[in-house]
């Protein structure tokens, strides 16, 4: 604003290309040469470079640049090394030092900040280009034709003087028809049907029967899938899985096949997990599994302390494919400077970057409710009855036996007589027990370590000590024992049962042993079964503290893990491995500089795990397969000491005033009536995990018959419960934050903060101000709205590109002034209210898109009209397309016989030449167990090689308009791929089992499954003689029986350019 | 947006079909020095101060404490002397690490360049930054900027070509990617072992591909017809021509049977290393598919280090790994530029030796030194660059270029300069830009233009 106010009073208004050479020679130097010690963070000498106002001001050795006068700039002479030599380190090179004296002399042209120099090109850019403007409503224009969609193409064709083509034959139609709807060539049944219907609306009934058919929702899902570049991988080094990705996938099949109204479609993108009334399906949360779309953009594993731009450029990326996807704008271009071309300063990116920054990436559990519990919360009371009882009746002899120990110990001379009559194995145990040497104060025994007489006064001595050592070193972050405390945050199925009272405890899964751990208060995933899963985060750290420490257990490949700046698969975690409560402290220097949070997963829920190959032992896919995954924790503290808290001596307090073996075995009998009875103290807990680890408490679920059948119930039950489904998703714990301008895009120059707003070129209504949270609620009501000038218009064009192989608008992606004028403006508006009247339904507009005249006309091109509009923007023909990537690999599976037509589940790996296992690029089946190539798993670092060929998408950004190439490759891979040979012999197998009683007829049954029409006689006449010399080649004596033979005339069949184009 | 990216046949009789985009406009700006590339890249990292950059002064630190600015900064950090001896070599006296024995003796062929500087201290960043001029992947390659800029000159070949063995650097195919540009510009993969080009081996004998193709001509045309003669089908049609040759023409130029022995033992393929074998393997192809014009053939050694980090990057057992490394590429890299000299060829045949980054001059455990991107060095040959100079220096440890500092943008700018294109001009419409190579940055550096 200030550079603003310099520039209209000085009347400076740089010329663009001045404005372009600063941006392009200048403005990088100064960012990567300069502004390290002379920007924001520091002002060495002080002086700033990172603005003209400041440069002209300069520091103490005066101004730094003199406007025009590179001779008198201190800037220069600096470079130079005529005086100061700077930068610190190395001199510039000589073409650099030449683009500073260039940029002074010529007038240190520089961009006002935030707003364009040329003030006005934006509100004018706002006033004037289509796509800002609201839609506008049209009424269908007069004219013949029945269908709205070709009155308005009419009229402008008609006024280029050219006729529609004629109508395509009814075959014809029904291959592209079912093509653009389902991805696949229509089935037997499905043509024959149209074929046979003589009724007028027979079109209309086959386009209804496809838009039914879940063929529908896989093919529009593949292509949205192209829109939010769909991955399930995180690629770079290690290729990470990204959690859950597939689930993402299902979702988008089940959105289109429900027709799920796109303005919920958008929503539940933007902020499904933030919706009061998510949608749930079969129990899980629905609405927030379309926020996994956030979450399939390229990630680093390194640490972000050290490399910002693995963070920032997450982030970039996500608004790249949040801007493109639902608005068509690239907001990405301003993160370094305003946006040249449309109105979006660079306050608009940080703006949204401070949206997207404020929520969590996180892992998030679906189901809403987690397994029933009356069932096996019976059993833990049973178990607990019966356990108690019986280990009360085993600890009747714990005085005697004591006693008796200690006498021996002591070499006493009645060390004999007292063990009459007792266990000798348990006296032996104590004796060991009081063997040990350096025994903590805290384990009971220890009271018989010196004389009697001392005992109460050191325990005192030290118990004040130790609580005064807990009370000055460390704060509470936060105490679990009554629940979940403000600002922390829970997920998982564990959890939401996980509030153990003190005494609580676990049974056992597998082994021997009754019991897993009788617990102090907290929070514990286990408490019902160790299946279930469960993350608790922290709030962000405070930045004056180095350490926090957890009172924590766990196993099963649990974690505890540091998250730095939301990078979410950083370094920071280590795994757990002890079902006992201990102290476990963790750095959080970081939060100085970052923010920082502390998480505790169980496996499923860490976005680290299937680890990479040595970074934990034993951590493979094949151990991280079973559920079962477990963790605890009472208390969190932070602290700045190196130390960790001291266990407290409240629980020996009963022994203290008498220190004998018939006090210790009170206590002790005391504790197990609480645990029986389900009131112990957290005394007692302690002391019971203490004769549990000494093993002075039996853990056996052998003790009693009956505790034997109990915990067989209890396994039989808790084996049954279903593991709960994590997906990688976004949420939002923290107060929303806005985000510093990053100065010509690097995260090492912040400048001001950009308050989180929508973008600045939607209409006002649309640009809520005061965001509470993260702002993502607000934004999803925004891009979702009626009112909003590029939703409908985005999604409609996107349809239609679809539909007709080209946009009206021809770059999907792009609505800004860079992307095309839209051919036909107002069908554009047209079809965008429409959209937004009938419910915002994609079905629906389908309907009115396939049943236009357009659609069903010839692709046979009339000589006159290709010469007046080569390029069909008129569309007086139907376009010839070539089948996608995805149509040529499921029709060889369609028309071989092998497409298993299963919807939903895990994705199957891809056939390789090259399988890496260590980057988790897994071999998988030639065929891809016939599956449809939407379930083909979509690793970042190699993609599906057969689809490749064939344009198949990088997922590295979104983009919703494929290139089509025609290489050779492509006749390459239809001529030699292993995979269309295997096709061709699947289609062989199924034919020779065939009855067919002659060639031609086999042929003619080729022809139709292949094509889809009927060959000619000609053809046959062509193919028998091709088959009789493949016969002879192939010497083949049956021939109607040689399965060698029919695999070559399919793999001819295949080989034709009409099985691959369509007209 | 629809792009008919043909390649041009000319014995289909479809001969307008020439007009493709991917010649169109594949002209240089300028009279180019070189016309084609070999790209020799070195992944992981070789240590700048073990090869062709010695720094005394490292001997006399050598495990003393060492106090480095860098990422890699840490308290029981020594500083650690090369473990090599250089001598001086050529008439430009350039120092060479005893372990590139052969690469000395064409010492007066070489451009160093000992100022490069790059910003990512990860492989996968540095790889697909020094590929790209980007960090992160999505744009086009190096390989593919060239082709796009000045086309194939062999019709039946792709122009980038990338010679591997069966494994890729961090940052994977993304190095070799041809990004937004058409899918024609992406690298073909030639594979030293077994099958080299995917679907290029005939499924089946050579007289039922005949019948098959025979069957598809008169049949295809047919439905050429049907469409009004769409430019697709067509193009497709003219395609399956072109595959159909290539199956011969490719194996034809890969196939080494016709070169005298001389040669094959020049680059080494009589050697008992089987991977020096399969480097010099990929050089000698390297030469025969520049000499069959193609335009830019990248080579990447076995991975025999550096699990998957590339091969040079040895954190621990420098002195084993450099070693080996050197011993596999030494001898095919170098004999590359005399045959490509002896040939004539190497005056506009540029030979690009380099990696993502350097070596710290320090070390965490005493055996192996850490990624270093501030200050390394690479080396060109030929191609119209000035033989026989050294460019640039590190400061007296090695740690920052200090003297004619060198960016990635720069060796990119100054590469396609040489090839007779303007980086600034040479432009691609994406993402609403015109989008270039170096980006914004990048300026030639006329020094190294002979």
């Amino acid at each position: 604003m200030r550079i603003l106010l310099l520039l209209a009073l000085n009347g400076l208004s740089p010329a663009a290309e001045d404005i372009d050479f600063f941006e392009r020679q200048v403005r990088p130097l100064l960012v990567s040469k300069c502004q390290s010690c002379h920007g924001a963070q520091k002002q060495f000498a002080a002086l700033r470079l990172d603005s003209r106002d400041a440069i002209l001001k300069g520091g103490l050795n005066g101004a730094a640049a003199v406007v025009g006068q590179p001779e008198a700039s201190l800037l220069i002479k600096a470079v130079k090394h005529l005086g100061p030599k700077m930068p610190m380190g190395s001199k510039l090179a000589d073409t650099e030092i030449a683009a500073l004296e260039t940029w002074v002399r010529s007038g240190m042209a520089w961009p006002a900040g935030g707003k364009p120099a040329a003030s006005g090109l934006y509100e004018k850019l706002l006033r004037e280009h289509w796509a800002y403007q609201p839609v506008q409503p049209q009424s269908i224009p007069m004219g013949k034709a029945v269908n709205p969609v070709d009155r308005f193409l009419d009229i402008k064709r008609t006024a280029a003087g050219l006729a529609r083509a004629k109508p395509a034959e009814k075959r014809v139609l029904a291959r592209r028809a079912a093509y653009v709807v389902t991805g696949l060539p229509p089935t037997a049944a499905q043509l024959d049907y149209f074929l046979g219907d003589k009724a007028p609306q027979a079109y209309e009934t086959y386009i209804e029967q496809l838009l039914a058919t879940p063929r529908y929702g896989e093919r529009w899902a593949r292509h949205w899938m192209d829109v939010v570049r769909y991955a399930e991988t995180y690629g770079y080094e290690w290729n990470y899985e990204i959690q859950g990705a597939w689930r993402y996938r299902d979702y988008l099949i089940r959105a289109f096949n429900l027709d799920l109204p796109y303005n919920q479609f958008v929503r539940e993108h933007v902020a499904g997990d933030l919706l009061t009334k998510p949608r749930v399906i079969d129990g899980r949360n629905e609405s927030v599994l379309a926020t996994a779309f956030y979450r399939l953009g390229e990630m680093g594993h390194d640490n972000c302390d050290q490399f910002r731009e693995l963070r920032t450029d997450v982030v970039d990326n996500q608004i790249d494919t949040l801007t493109k996807a639902f608005q068509g704008v690239t907001v990405s271009c301003a993160r370094c400077h305003d946006h040249k071309i449309d109105p979006i300063p660079t306050e608009d990116y940080y703006a949204l970057y401070g949206i997207l920054n404020s929520s969590r990436p996180v892992a998030r559990t679906l189901e809403t409710a987690g397994p029933p519990t009356q069932g096996i919360l019976a059993l833990k009371r049973a178990v607990r009855a019966e356990l108690g009882a019986a280990w009360l009746a085993d600890a009747g002899g714990v005085a005697a036996e004591l006693t008796a120990a200690l006498a021996a110990k002591r070499d006493a001379a009645d060390a004999a007589t007292l063990a009459l009559g007792l266990d000798p194995l348990r006296i032996q145990r104590w004796r060991k027990l009081l063997d040990r040497d350096k025994v903590d104060l805290s384990d009971p025994l220890s009271v018989f370590a010196g004389p009697i007489a001392d005992v109460a006064t050191t325990y005192s001595k030290e118990s004040a000590a130790r609580a005064k050592f807990n009370a000055e070193k460390f704060v509470t972050a936060a105490d679990f024992s009554q629940g979940v405390p403000a600002g922390w945050s829970v997920d998982g199925l564990g959890l939401q049962t996980g509030l153990a009272d003190t005494g609580d405890f676990t049974i056992a899964t597998e082994g021997s042993e009754a019991v897993g751990s009788i617990l102090q208060a907290g929070l514990f995933t286990n408490l019902l079964t160790d299946r279930l899963n469960g993350t608790l985060r922290s709030p962000l750290v405070p930045s004056d503290k180095k350490y926090a420490s957890f009172h924590l257990m766990g196993g099963k490949f649990a974690a505890r893990r540091v998250i730095v700046d939301n990078c979410v698969i950083g370094e920071g975690h280590e795994l757990l491995d002890h079902a006992e409560l201990r102290w476990e402290k963790v750095s959080t220097k970081d939060a100085k500089k970052f923010p920082v949070y502390l998480e505790l997963n169980t496996k499923s829920d860490n976005p680290r795990l299937p680890d990479r190959p040595g970074r934990f032992k034993g951590v493979t896919d094949e151990s991280l397969r079973s559920p079962r995954s477990y963790f605890g924790v009472t208390r969190v503290v932070y602290h700045d000491e190196d130390v960790t808290p001291q266990a407290t001596l409240s629980h020996l307090t009963p022994l203290l005033e008498f220190p004998t073996p018939e006090r210790f075995a009170a206590t002790i009998q005391e504790a197990l009536r609480g645990f029986r009875d389900g009131r112990a103290s957290a005394d007692q807990v302690t002391w019971l995990d203490w004769l549990l680890e000494t093993g002075m408490l039996v853990n056996s679920r052998n003790l009693t018959p009956s505790l034997r059948t109990l915990t067989d119930r209890f396994r039989a039950t808790e084996v049954e419960v279903a593991a709960p489904t994590v997906i990688a998703s976004m949420g939002d714990f923290d107060p929303g934050a806005n985000h510093p301008i990053f100065l010509a895009g690097s995260a090492l120059n912040p400048g001001p903060l950009a308050p989180r707003h929508f973008l600045s070129l939607m209409p006002k209504s649309l640009k809520p101000v005061g965001l509470a949270g993260s702002g993502r609620r607000e934004l999803a009501e925004a891009m979702a709205s009626p009112d909003n000038p590029l939703t409908a218009r985005l999604m409609v064009n996107r349809i239609w590109h679809y539909v007709f192989e080209r946009g009206i608008v021809a770059s999907t992606d792009d609505f800004g002034r860079n992307g095309s004028a839209p051919s036909h403006p107002e069908l554009l508006d047209y079809l965008a209210s429409h959209y937004i009247e009938q419910g915002w339904s994609t079905k629906g507009m389908l309907r009115l898109l396939l049943t236009s005249e357009a659609f069903r006309q010839s692709s046979v091109v009339d000589p006159g009209a290709r010469t007046t509009d080569p390029g069909n923007s008129l569309l007086h023909h139907y376009p010839v397309r070539r089948l996608e990537a995805e149509a040529v690999r499921d029709t060889l599976l369609a028309v071989s016989g092998r497409l298993d037509e299963q919807l939903y589940g895990p994705s199957i790996q891809p056939y390789r030449a090259e399988p890496q296992d260590h980057r988790r690029l897994f071999q998988g089946p030639l065929d891809g167990d016939g599956r449809r190539s939407i379930y083909t798993k979509i690793t970042r670092m190699q993609g599906p090689a057969f689809l490749e060929i064939f344009d198949f998408p990088n997922p590295l950004q979104g983009r919703g308009n494929r290139d089509v190439t025609n290489v050779p490759p492509q006749a390459l891979a239809m001529l030699n791929d292993p995979f269309v040979h295997d096709q061709a012999g699947q289609w062989a197998r199924r034919l020779v089992g065939r009855r067919d009683d002659a060639i031609d007829a086999r042929i003619a049954r080729m022809f139709l499954d292949g094509l889809g029409r009927p060959a000619t006689p000609e053809e046959l006449t062509n193919w028998h003689a091709l088959t009789l010399k493949f016969a002879q080649r192939h010497s083949a004596e049956h021939l109607l029986k040689s399965e060698a033979v029919w695999r070559e005339v399919a793999h001819t069949l295949f080989n034709l350019k009409e099985f691959l184009y369509l007209r | 947006m629809k792009r008919r990216d043909l390649l041009r046949s000319s014995s289909t009789g479809f001969g307008y079909l020439a007009l493709s985009s991917m010649l169109a406009g594949g002209q240089p700006h300028f009279a180019p020095k070189a016309k084609n590339v070999i790209f020799c890249f070195m992944p992981g990292g070789v240590s700048h101060m073990d090869s062709f950059d010695p720094k005394p002064k490292l001997a006399e630190l050598d495990g003393k404490s060492a106090v480095l600015e860098s990422y890699v900064a840490g308290p029981k950090r020594k500083w650690l002397k090369s473990p090599w001896n250089f001598k001086q070599y050529g008439q430009s006296g350039l120092p060479v690490s005893e372990i590139f024995p052969h690469i000395a003796g064409v010492a007066d062929e070489l451009t160093v360049i000992r100022s490069m500087k790059s910003e990512f201290p990860l492989h996968a960043r540095a790889n697909i930054f020094l590929h790209t001029g980007r960090n992160f992947g999505g744009f086009p390659s190096l390989g593919s900027w060239v082709n796009y800029g000045l086309g194939s000159s062999n019709q039946n070949l792709p122009g980038y070509l990338l010679l591997n063995h069966g494994d890729n650097p961090p940052g994977g195919l993304e190095n070799f990617s041809n990004g937004f540009l058409p899918a024609t510009h992406q690298a073909m993969v030639v594979r030293a072992a077994g099958v080299p080009v995917n679907n290029i081996v005939p499924a089946g004998p050579a007289d039922l591909q005949a019948l098959k193709m025979a069957a598809l001509r008169s049949q295809d045309r047919e439905f050429l017809a049907s469409t009004a003669d769409d430019s697709d089908v067509e193009a497709a049609i003219a395609n399956f021509e072109m595959a159909y040759r290539m199956q011969a023409l490719a194996p034809d130029v890969l196939n080494l049977d016709r070169e005298p022995e001389s040669i094959k033992k020049l680059y080494g393929l009589d050697a008992a290393n089987e991977h020096k074998r399969a480097y010099g393997l990929q050089c000698l192809r390297a030469r025969r598919l520049v000499e069959a014009g193609v335009r830019f053939v990248e080579i990447t050694p076995p991975n025999l280090y550096g699990g998957n980090n590339g091969t040079w990057d040895q954190h621990d057992k420098l002195r084993e790994g450099h070693e080996t490394n050197a011993l596999v590429t030494d001898q095919a890299v170098t004999a590359l530029i005399k045959d490509l000299k002896s040939r004539g060829m190497l005056k506009d045949t540029l030979v690009l030796w380099a990696g993502e980054f350097g070596r710290t001059p320090d070390t965490g455990n005493g055996d192996g030194r850490d990624h270093h991107p501030f200050g390394f060095t690479i080396w060109m040959a030929g191609g119209g660059t000035k033989a026989g100079l050294i460019y640039g220096a590190t400061d007296e440890l090695g740690n920052h270029a200090v003297e004619n500092v060198m960016s990635v943008h720069d060796l990119h700018a100054t590469i396609l300069h040489l090839l007779g294109l303007n980086h600034a001009k040479l432009t691609y419409r994406f993402g609403g830009r015109d989008v270039t190579l170096p980006d914004v940055h990048g300026q030639v550096v006329p020094a190294l233009v002979g």
